[in-house]
């Protein structure tokens, strides 16, 4: 008998096949009397199995076995609660630096170029720091060696 | 004054829904109820006490983590037994790849040793006490190779269909097919050898 015609026998066992076929391999099995005793071993194995599994007890008890899966399910939930925060802070931090750094290009276009920041005002306060007296001269001196400036401060009028 | 909930009394499903919302004390009573049955599956399959206790108490923490996907489509003990389940096929997987596998294993994988094998009667009908009956078909499990094994006990006590066995042993269904086969004949053989060793003893 071949493998495929054993492995029918199998599948008729396990009321796996078509009816058509299942009905083929009825007939089959009521004439061949090797297929009708190895189908009857099939039948017999598959009896005995059923519902005779060995019924094993847990080695430990319950506090000592329910203790190790309590500290793993602690630590676990730690460590998630530890990725989600650095998560999240990485997320601010790449949100934060693109967002600090457009706050100050925008604050800079805005300063530049709004009128109402009255300019001419910032520009005569420049003004009156270089010329703090009128009709006055300034020559100024640097040494690097030195590290030194020297300005005077000279009025015209004097 | 707090007053301490009796886990005892309440029924599976209304201690995974405390458990879902965060009750460890819900939880633990599951484990309570049902770890010698998933450290059963997980000694069936790895026949190795402290393995079984390390997966089974692993499956118990994957059970915490899913805990939330758990719908109520089977029952809970349904439910956490093909998570072991999957653990222990996890681990078979990874020992299969430092095993070499022998030559006689390599012939049960193609096929054909079994058509040799003569047929005989596992006596069902034979009186024995029912504690007895369980000790001989385990150690005649015992014997049978991991694959061998694993399909007959999915077949035959989590009664699964080829076709999810196949998925879970990442196989065809034709392989389950033909280790299906070969395991019910060997436990034919086994279990008709180890009463004629009890008859010359």
């Amino acid at each position: 008998m071949n493998q495929e015609k054993l492995l029918k026998l199998q599948a008729y066992l396990d009321k796996k096949l078509p009816p058509a076929e299942s009905a083929q391999v009825a007939r089959w099995i009521s004439e061949d009397e090797q297929a009708r005793a190895v189908l009857e071993e099939l039948t017999a194995t598959k009896s005995l199995l059923a519902g005779n599994e060995l019924e094993v007890k847990l080695p430990e008890g319950r506090q000592f076995y329910w203790s190790k899966i309590q500290r793993e399910i602690a630590r676990l939930e730690t460590e998630t609660a530890a990725q989600s925060s650095s998560m999240w802070h990485s997320w601010w931090a790449r949100l934060a630096a693109p967002l600090a750094g457009a706050a100050v290009a925008i604050a800079a276009i805005i300063f530049i170029t709004k009128p109402q920041f009255d300019s001419g005002a910032v520009r005569a306060f420049l003004q009156e720091i270089e010329t703090p007296i009128e009709e006055a001269s300034a020559i100024s001196f640097h040494s690097q060696e030195a590290g030194m400036t020297v300005v005077w401060i000279e009025s015209q009028g004097n | 004054m707090t007053t301490r909930t009796d886990y005892s009394g309440m029924t599976d499903e209304a201690l995974v829904k405390a458990a879902q919302k965060g009750g460890t004390e819900a939880f633990e009573e599951l484990v309570a109820r049902h770890r010698d049955k998933i450290y059963a599956r997980a000694f069936s399959m790895m026949r190795n006490e402290d393995g079984a206790v390390d997966l089974s108490q692993e499956a118990w923490v994957k059970g915490w983590q899913r805990l939330q996907q758990f719908q109520g489509d089977a029952s809970f003990v349904t439910w956490m037994t093909r998570i072991v389940i999957n653990l222990c096929l996890d681990q078979l997987r990874k020992q299969k790849r430092v095993r070499a596998d022998s030559i006689e294993q390599l012939d049960e994988e193609l096929g054909g040793v079994e058509r040799q094998m003569p047929v005989v009667n596992p006596n069902p009908t034979e009186r024995l006490e029912r504690t007895e009956l369980r000790q001989r078909i385990d150690r005649a499990l015992a014997q049978l190779s991991v694959e061998h094994r694993t399909v007959l006990i999915l077949h035959e006590f989590e009664e699964m269909e080829y076709k999810e066995i196949a998925k879970k042993m990442e196989c065809s269904i034709g392989t389950v097919m033909s280790r299906l086969f070969y395991a019910r004949r060997r436990m034919a053989s086994l279990l008709a050898g180890l009463k004629r060793e009890e008859f010359n003893q």
